[in-house]
Parts: structure tokens; C-alpha cells; sequence
């Protein structure tokens, strides 16, 4: 028997094995190679972005100042009291391993298999979070000794979401439960205390349109920031929603601020890499003066109406008021509150918005078109009788008795309408529409803040896309007093005011102070007025004896001699008939410094009048501007 | 040699059975041991303030002559008879603001005892900034009660044996307190900038209002605020000679400058607040 | 380890005891600018001249009565010391002629281990780190300096007072 002998021949077969065992291993050594030197770039990238994370913090918003300095909006902070999950992870896990013993041990005393069932470990995972935060915010009631509930956040979907970011557990803490916190809370506690803001009005209501309000941003800015590729959590940003805060958005929005932070497997904080401060946004002066803003809507009151103040010079807005008003601290807040500001249309910023027949303040227009076409001079005297027929109607004037013989002076002091019937009539409708649309009546005063572009000056091609029949001499009656078709907005008006009290055709409103910015006509944008100085005089002598004497004589103020003309508008609304109470003013009227208009809604037919309703608000107005 | 290895095997068995008490010992035990431990340290830390109190005592009998010493009386009751004066005003001041708060049903201001207590030792290091006080949970003290000096703010009491407290200092990283500027009511937040090397001792103080501004001409003083309901209002904590604004641009921040006379205080008084007292 | 009763124990516990009461008192007057962390004073001693329990008693006790009134985790003071002790104490018989180099040295270094232990696992009063650096490396620096010149005190004081009463104290032969 041959003994077992480790045999030391060479077999040809075992060759075999080494050279694919050999190619297998080059197979192996090439792709590590392949990955480690060409595919290094693409690994560490990925590896980056797994293991890194960018959170985002919006910048604070820049303030808005009156034209004074005066300040009108900003942020006011508030605390929060946080918990950052990253640091109570160990107690999530700790709680849910409480909650699984519980649970499989209840399973065995009844005789069963202790395992989960469909959904159950999600169910136990948000049972343990809830229960390790309600311990928390127990521990918070203690020391306060108040009674707060776990917030409406879900704190799962902040788990999920936002899990880098403190997840608020009460907001806007008082000063006193800011201190005490501040105190008793030790500073290494996973509980924090941080500072957010929010939009503060001080003036409350006051000019609530004009500055407008903030929502939710939808995403924050995060262009050009490093880390675009890696995972971003965002904190909420504030964007404009309306007024000045919607129309400066660009220049009010905060500078974001920038955490690169390495997170663990899990997602949660190990440690900061980069951290880039947020800068508060660039403040805005805005031309308003509050003062004067805050006399305007007090005079206003609680009735429904509007007045825009410019300086005639440079168009600035010195005063946008819309009535009834909204207090944009509170009216997100209150549902209550909100509802009371949707039924009184309190939205409509009528400054801007609303459009109106301007009755007789319209007949400056009426006015120079007469005069520019020669249908009527300073000479010209008309019989008013109480009415003037037009085609087989009669048209009322205000004084059904009549005012006897008037020329324009006499007429545009006590509103005559059956003068400016006449003088319409004998200029006719394209000359008075081709005025109107020269005043800019019929296209943007340019205002920041956007106002409308549906303002009307009608004319036969207007009436006929309308679906209303041809035009008619009737139509060239109304709209010579202010009536039928046409629409403006009491800003418009102002500007039309402005622009007169000027000489020249157009006025650019804007909302922003800049003392630097030079103001000419080439800056309005218009031309100088088609009338003769003598025609001009004519006019404004009329506007300073309807102040005086006639029917703007409630508008009158002493030592300052004012331009007015006031005017009572109908309207229907809602088969309702409503009078419009109007004034459009200047002052002083030998060098004019401001210009405005009014316009009050009345909630009767014939409770409200142009002198009588109008008038007391622009002499508050104009008191409180030279008061200053 | 076989005595020699069941020796190192049995004293390293009873050494590791040790280091385990020592780190894993039930919380029950290690609090009874330490607070046993306390309580035996307690005369041991009073004893080198007590003696400090008997050197300076016969320092005055030995180096100053009588004379000198009765002026140096003299004037002390002359300034104790002014503090009387000033106590007396302050009674009625007291009495009027109490009146006023009730027309105006505003809620009163907690009022606190004062429990004088000399330091017996300072514990300074780059963990933590502690003085130990003479008194302690059988003068009424507590945890959490604030502790103030001659100079304004000491700290809060964090631990209180029977006899000796531990005090936390002002200038510690894990003191913080509301607070806010003299002649100013809107709060702000102190913490203690914690231990520094070689330099007098400082905090920071930060959510002041963006329109507030401090230079070294034009300092801002810090005091407590009573908003937390632990200090009174009005104590000096010390001074800010610079604030700046935060990026953010709604808040400043700055460093508040501790006074000096806090390295060296040996007499502090504990505010014990009344109402806790009427409790008990 | 407690056939007989040993002089020695309750001796250096009353030596260590009295180093704390004095150490403690030159801290509280150095603070806020310096502190002397001399943890190697209360080890060293024990370690070379008292028996394996002998040494966990004192050092031990040492260790919960200097950390009293701190805010140390009971127990984590003597933790660390007794390691320490239980490693001089391995390796005692290299410093049987107590030569001061051979003190200073197993001085120092046992003192600069305990405190960057301490400085590891403790959390700074610093408001950043490189106050927290700064003010650990001047309270390390000043302890080493005065450790500089009290190591061998430690050690020779025993000797000389048991010396003087007519009692042997050297490095411990055996456990």
C-alpha cells in the first residue's frame, strides 16, 4: 500500500485557478482603482451632501420712516421658547423603549406574541416624542406656572422637515416669562430661548393701506449661497403682501443667513462648519407725514371716505388715507376682528382704488376746456335758472332757484351747474375728454404703490363697447359737472389739483422722500398748461372765492388763502342712490405749496355735501400743514 | 508566589470594585455621600474665614491705638445715623409706592429679607466660579436665592448645606438673569462671560433695543430687574461701555464690566424672599 | 491588608486633610485669577508610603471631601485620583530612594494627566474656547510651577514628622 504522501507533482490543473483567482483580484484592484482615483470627486461630493446640511435663516426687514423720521413700521422681537430635538434624541429613544416594555410586557401577561403590528412603531415613535415634549413644556409650566398646551405645529412634521431648527414650544413670551426662563432654565438645557420678529405698526391703523402688511414667504432667498447641492432647511421669511411693504419688497427683505452644519447618520447637528449672520433689510423713508395722515383719518372718522395730500412741487404723497381702516398688528390674529374688517370694506384702499364719480370738482376741467376753445372767457355770463334743458331733458342745478347771471368766477364759487351744462355743451364732449386725458385723469399718476388703471373718461367710443347705445348731448351735460361715466380716484384728483396749482398738465406722485430728487416738468412728465395767464387767473380767482364765500367756504383757515373747489356726486349703488361728498384744494393759492383731495361716502342719499362734509377735513388738513 | 498573585489579583478585584462604586453608585447613595461629605467640609471651609475675621480683629487692637479707633467709631455711627435717616425715608417711600400700587391695582414687587453671611471661601476655575458663604439652609436659605453685596449683585445660591451655602457667581458662564439699563425699563439678558485669566471679571449683555448706545464717556449702568421675581429692581450688576448691533440689526450686544470689588468680597447678604418666609 | 493598625493611614488622611484646608485657602485668595490644581499632593504620599487599601482609603476619602461643594459628580474626583494612585502605586518602588527629580517627575506627571482629564470630560466656564484654553493653561502652568517646588515637600514632610516621633515611614514594600 502506497503511504499517504502530500504529493509535490505539479498538476495543470491548479494553474488554471491561480490565473482566474488572479484576474478576479485585477478585476477588484481596477474598479477600487476606477472609484478611487477618476469617481474621487464624485464620492466626496455625495459623501458631502449626506453628511452635510444648510439651514437658512431670513434677515429681519428693513424699517419704514415718515418723511420726518418719524418711524412707522419695524420689528418688533418677540421670544420664543424652543427645544432643539437633536439634543434630546437619547430621551426620544429612551421614551420609546419605555413605551415597546409596556407594551410587549402587557402582551405576555395576556398570553400573546410580543410584536408590533401594521403602523404600531410609528404610532409608539410619535407617542414617545409627544410624551418627552409634553415633559418639557410641564417643566416650563411649572416654572411659570401657567398652563400652556403643546402648540398646533406638529412637532412630527418639524421631526421630518426642520429637525436642525428649534421647534418652538410657546411663542411671544411675556417680559416676565422671558426673565424667568432667562433665569431659571440652565443655559446648557436643550430648551432655548430665542428672539423672532414680527411686523410692528405703532401707529396702528393709521395709514394701514398705504404701508401695507406681510405674509409668509413662500421659500427664502438663497441665491448665490454656498451649499446649493447640499439639503437645505429653511426658516420662514416675511415678504410683502401690500402698500409700500409689497412695492419695496426688494429693498426691505433682509439678507438670509447661512449654517453649514455636519450632521450624524440620523440627520441631527454634530457640528457647524460655516455660519453666516442675517443682516436686517435697508430702511425706506417714506413721503408721508403722519401727522398730518393721523389729523386727515381722524377727521374722517368712522365714515367710509378717502383723501390723498401731495406737495404740489415734487408730487411727493404726504398723506394717503382710506376709511374705514384695519389694524395690521392685530387683524391676522382675531378672527373676529377680521371678519368686522371684511364686512365694513375695510380692505379697499379707496385712496387708490376706489373709483368715483368727482362730481363738480370735475368742472375746473369743464372750465379750461371752455376756455381753451374759446366756448367761453373770463367775460362769458350765463342765466342760471334752476335748470337747463338739454335735448327734451331738463337738468337740475344745485339751486333749483337759480343763480341769475354768473360768469365763471361766480360760477365755479357756487358750483353752478347749469353754467358748466352750457359751457360743456358748447366746447363739446372730445374737448372736454381730450382736457381730462392731458390732466392724466385717464392713466397712472406713476405712485409706487400701484393704483388703479381703470379710471374712466368716457367718450362715445367708451359708451358704445359698453353696450350703451351712441352718445348723446345728455352724456356731455353729465360729464361736465362730474356725472355719467366718469370714474377717478381720489389721488387722481389730487394730482390733478397738484398739476394745476403748478400750471402744468401732469403730476408723478410717489410715495418715497428724496429731497435730492430733482423735480421739473420733464419729471411729471406733462407740459405747461394750454391757458393764457389771464385765463388761469380766472379760474383760480373762482377757486379762492368758492373758499371764501362760496361753497368751500367750511374749507377756509386763516392767514392762508386757499384754492378749493367742492363737489356733491350721485351715484348708485346697488339700486341704491348715495351722494359723494368731494373737495380738491391748494394753498396757498398765490404760491402753492400743497394740493388734496377728499371724498366722503355717504350711506343716505343727500346726507353728505361736497362744502358741508369735505370742507371741515381739508381745513383740518390744511391747518395742520402749516401748523408745521 | 502563588500568596503574591492571589494578592494583585484580589487587590485589583476590590480596586475595580471601587472605581465602580465610584461611578456607577446609585444616585441615592452618591447624594447622601456627598451631602455627608459637605456637611464634614462645612467647618473646615468656615474655619480659615472665622480666623481671617479674628486676624483682622486683633490687626485694629494692635496697630491702632485707641484714639484712633474711637474716631474711626465715631464716624462709623456717624454714617450709621445717616443710613438710619435714609432707612426711615425709604420706609415711607416704600409705603407710598404700596399705596399707589394698590389705586392702581398694579401687582406688587416681591420684598425680600436680607441674611448677612461672611465668605469663606472663593472657588475659581476654569469650570466653575463659586463662594462658599457661612450660612446656610438653617439661616432660611435656599436654592435659587439671590445674593447680593455692598457693590451690587453676587450671584445665586445653588447649593445650601445646613450651615454653608454655595453661591454661584455673577461672572460665572452658567448665571443668567433679566436685567436692564438704569433709567430704562426694557429687559435685557446678563450672563457671566465665565472665567478669564489675568483680567477683572466680565459678562455679556445682550436683546438690548438697537436704539440704545454706550461709550466709555457715556457708560450704561446694568441692574436687576424684578420681572423674574428673584432679584429686586435696581441692584447694580455693572457697567456697559460698548454695545454693538447685531446683524440682524434688532438687537445690540455688549460686555458688561463687573466691578472690581466683586475678586475681593468677604460679606454678602441673601435675599430671602418674604413670601417663602410667610410660607413657612 | 488590615491585620494590624497602620499609624500611617489616619496620619497622611490628616496630612492630605490639612493640604486641602491650606490649598483651599491660598485658591480663595488667588481667585479670580489663578487656580492651584494640586491634585498629585494628595496622591503621591498615600501611594508610595501606605499598602494598597491603606492607599484606597486615604486617597479615596481625600478625593470626596476636596470635591465636596463642587459641582463634580460624587464619586468621579476619587475615580480618577485612584487610578492614578493605583498606577504611582505600581510603580512605587522606582522612587524607593524618594530622590526629588524622581518625586517632581511622577508629581507632575500625574498631576497635568488628572487635569486634562478633568479638562476632557468637564464643560468649560468659558464663553468660547480659547477663553476656556487660556484660562486652563494659566491655572496648569501656575500649579505646575508651584508643584515645581512643593513635590518633594509632600513626600519629605511625612518622613520628617514620623522621623521626629520615632516612627519609620518608607516607600511600602508589600500589599
Amino acid at each position: 500500500m502506497k503511504s499517504a504522501r502530500y504529493s509535490t507533482r505539479h498538476n495543470s490543473r491548479i494553474p488554471i485557478f491561480y490565473w482566474i483567482f488572479a484576474a478576479a483580484f485585477l478585476a477588484l484592484i481596477a474598479a477600487l482603482g476606477y472609484r478611487q482615483i477618476f469617481l474621487y470627486d464624485f464620492y466626496t461630493k455625495r459623501g458631502e451632501r449626506q453628511s452635510m446640511r444648510r439651514v437658512i435663516e431670513p434677515g429681519a426687514r428693513g424699517d419704514i420712516y415718515d418723511r420726518n423720521g418719524k418711524l412707522l413700521v419695524t420689528n418688533e422681537p418677540f421670544f420664543t421658547v424652543g427645544i432643539y430635538f437633536n439634543e434630546i434624541l437619547g430621551e426620544f429613544r429612551k421614551e420609546y423603549s419605555r413605551l415597546k416594555k409596556i407594551k410587549f410586557d402587557a402582551m405576555r401577561a395576556a398570553g400573546e406574541t410580543p410584536r408590533f403590528k401594521d403602523g404600531e412603531v410609528s404610532e409608539m415613535t410619535h407617542q414617545a416624542r409627544a410624551n418627552v415634549l409634553n415633559r418639557y413644556l410641564g417643566m416650563i409650566n411649572k416654572i411659570l406656572g401657567s398652563n400652556y398646551e403643546m402648540p398646533e405645529d406638529n412637532y412630527n412634521r418639524h421631526f421630518r422637515i426642520n429637525p436642525l431648527l428649534p421647534f418652538p414650544l410657546i411663542r411671544e413670551l411675556t417680559a416676565r416669562e422671558h426673565a424667568i426662563l432667562a433665569e431659571r432654565i440652565p443655559v446648557n438645557s436643550p430648551l432655548q430661548l430665542y428672539t423672532d420678529t414680527k411686523r410692528y405698526y405703532p401707529y396702528g391703523d393709521i395709514a394701514a393701506h398705504v404701508l401695507g402688511t406681510v405674509r409668509n414667504s413662500d421659500g427664502v432667498d438663497s441665491e448665490g449661497m454656498p451649499g446649493e447641492d447640499l439639503r437645505t432647511f429653511a426658516g420662514v421669511g416675511k415678504v410683502g403682501r401690500s402698500g409700500i411693504e409689497r412695492a419695496f419688497d426688494y429693498m426691505l427683505s433682509g439678507q438670509s443667513g447661512l449654517k453649514i452644519m455636519v450632521v450624524d447618520n440620523e440627520g441631527f447637528k454634530y457640528e457647524d462648519i460655516m455660519d453666516v449672520s442675517p443682516k436686517k433689510g435697508k430702511s425706506m423713508n417714506s413721503s408721508l407725514d403722519i401727522d398730518l395722515q393721523q389729523v386727515i383719518e381722524d377727521s374722517i372718522g368712522n365714515r367710509k371716505g378717502a383723501a390723498a395730500v401731495l406737495d404740489v412741487k415734487t408730487g411727493e404723497v404726504l398723506a394717503l388715507a382710506s376709511r374705514p381702516s384695519y389694524n395690521p398688528n392685530t387683524v391676522y390674529k382675531s378672527n373676529a376682528e377680521y371678519a368686522a374688517a371684511e364686512e365694513a370694506g375695510a380692505w379697499l384702499n379707496r385712496s387708490t382704488q376706489g373709483l368715483y364719480p368727482p362730481g363738480s370738482t370735475f368742472k375746473i376741467v369743464t372750465a379750461m376746456s371752455g376756455l381753451m376753445t374759446g366756448a367761453i372767457d373770463d367775460q362769458t355770463v350765463i342765466t342760471c335758472n334752476g335748470y337747463y334743458k338739454v335735448d327734451s331733458r331738463l337738468f337740475p342745478c344745485n339751486n333749483r332757484y337759480g343763480h341769475g347771471n354768473l360768469n365763471l368766477e361766480g360760477a365755479l364759487a357756487l358750483s353752478c351747474n347749469v353754467f358748466f351744462y352750457k359751457t360743456g355743451l358748447d366746447c363739446g364732449h372730445r374737448a372736454i375728454a381730450a382736457t381730462a386725458k392731458e390732466m392724466g385723469l385717464d392713466s397712472s399718476t406713476g405712485i409706487e404703490i400701484g393704483d388703479s388703471p381703470y379710471t374712466v373718461v368716457p367718450t362715445p367710443e367708451y359708451k358704445r363697447r359698453r353696450g350703451r347705445g351712441g352718445w348723446v348731448n345728455g352724456d356731455t351735460a353729465n360729464i361736465s359737472i362730474g356725472q355719467g361715466d366718469l370714474l377717478q380716484t381720489p389721488l387722481q384728483m389730487a394730482c390733478m389739483t397738484a398739476s394745476f396749482a403748478r400750471g402744468e398738465t401732469r403730476t408723478k406722485a410717489s410715495i418715497v422722500h428724496d429731497p435730492t430728487r430733482v423735480t421739473d416738468m420733464e419729471y411729471h412728465g406733462g407740459e405747461k398748461l394750454g391757458l393764457t395767464r389771464e385765463q388761469y387767473e380766472t379760474i383760480l380767482k373762482g377757486m379762492v372765492l368758492s373758499s371764501t364765500d362760496g361753497t368751500s367756504r367750511r374749507a377756509r383757515i386763516k392767514g392762508v388763502t386757499i384754492a378749493a373747489k367742492s363737489g356733491t356726486a350721485q351715484v348708485t349703488v346697488n339700486g341704491r342712490p348715495l351722494t359723494l361728498a368731494w373737495m380738491v384744494a391748494f394753498a396757498p393759492a398765490d404760491d402753492p405749496k400743497v394740493a388734496m383731495s377728499v371724498m366722503i361716502e355717504g350711506e343716505e342719499p343727500g346726507d353728505v355735501g361736497g362744502g358741508k362734509t369735505a370742507g371741515p377735513i381739508v381745513k383740518a388738513a390744511m391747518e395742520q400743514y402749516f401748523r408745521k | 508566589m502563588a500568596l503574591r498573585k492571589f494578592t494583585a489579583v484580589r487587590n485589583i478585584a476590590i480596586f475595580a470594585g471601587v472605581l465602580a462604586a465610584c461611578l456607577l453608585a446609585p444616585a441615592v447613595v452618591r447624594h447622601y455621600t456627598g451631602k455627608a461629605f459637605e456637611e464634614f467640609r462645612a467647618p473646615l471651609d468656615a474655619i480659615p474665614s472665622q480666623l481671617n475675621d479674628l486676624e483682622k480683629f486683633w490687626d485694629l487692637r494692635m496697630n491702632y491705638s485707641k484714639s484712633e479707633l474711637i474716631e474711626v467709631g465715631r464716624d462709623l455711627a456717624r454714617l450709621n445715623a445717616g443710613y438710619a435717616i435714609k432707612l426711615t425715608e425709604n420706609e415711607a417711600l416704600k409705603s407710598r409706592v404700596e399705596s399707589l400700587e394698590k389705586i392702581l391695582s398694579l401687582p406688587g414687587e416681591e420684598k425680600f429679607k436680607m441674611e448677612v453671611a461672611r465668605v469663606a471661601r472663593r472657588d475659581i476655575n476654569a469650570w466653575w466660579q463659586h463662594l462658599i458663604i457661612r450660612k446656610g439652609a438653617a439661616h432660611g436659605i435656599r436654592e435659587g436665592y439671590a445674593v447680593i453685596y455692598g457693590g451690587g449683585v453676587v450671584g445665586r445660591v445653588v447649593k445650601a448645606n445646613t450651615y454653608t451655602s454655595v453661591v454661584e457667581l455673577v461672572s460665572s458662564r452658567g448665571f443668567r438673569m433679566a436685567a436692564h439699563f438704569l433709567g430704562e425699563d426694557r429687559p435685557v439678558i446678563y450672563q457671566g462671560a465665565g472665567s478669564l485669566s489675568f483680567q477683572d471679571a466680565r459678562g455679556e449683555v445682550r436683546d438690548v433695543p438697537a436704539d440704545l448706545k454706550a461709550s466709555t464717556l457715556k457708560p450704561l449702568q446694568l441692574v436687576t430687574s424684578p420681572l423674574a421675581g428673584s432679584f429686586p429692581d435696581g441692584i447694580l450688576i455693572g457697567d456697559v461701555i460698548d454695545l454693538t448691533l447685531e446683524p440682524d440689526g434688532i438687537f445690540r450686544s455688549g460686555t458688561v464690566r463687573l466691578p472690581r470689588t466683586l475678586g475681593g468680597v468677604r460679606e454678602v447678604a441673601v435675599l430671602i424672599p418674604v413670601s417663602d418666609l410667610m410660607e413657612e | 491588608m488590615f491585620r494590624k493598625f497602620d499609624i500611617r493611614i489616619p496620619f497622611l488622611l490628616a496630612l492630605n486633610l490639612l493640604y486641602v484646608f491650606i490649598i483651599s485657602t491660598v485658591n480663595s485668595e488667588l481667585a479670580p485669577y489663578v487656580c492651584l490644581m494640586l491634585p498629585a499632593v494628595f496622591i503621591v504620599a498615600p501611594a508610595l508610603f501606605l499598602g494598597f487599601g491603606g492607599m484606597l482609603f486615604v486617597v479615596g476619602v481625600t478625593a470626596f471631601f476636596a470635591e465636596a461643594t463642587t459641582p463634580v459628580r460624587t464619586g468621579m474626583t476619587a475615580f480618577v485620583w485612584l487610578l492614578a494612585a493605583f498606577w504611582i502605586h505600581g510603580w512605587r518602588y522606582r522612587f524607593k530612594t524618594l530622590d526629588s527629580l524622581g518625586i517632581m517627575g511622577v508629581s507632575q506627571a500625574a498631576n497635568l494627566v488628572i487635569i486634562l482629564v478633568f479638562a476632557v470630560f468637564m464643560k468649560g466656564d468659558g464663553a468660547g474656547f480659547m477663553q476656556y484654553a487660556l484660562r486652563l493653561g494659566a491655572d496648569m502652568l501656575a500649579s505646575a510651577a508651584v508643584l515645581a517646588f512643593c513635590a518633594k515637600f509632600t513626600v519629605s514632610l511625612p518622613v520628617s514628622i514620623m522621623g521626629a516621633l520615632g516612627l519609620d515611614i518608607t516607600v511600602s514594600e508589600g500589599d
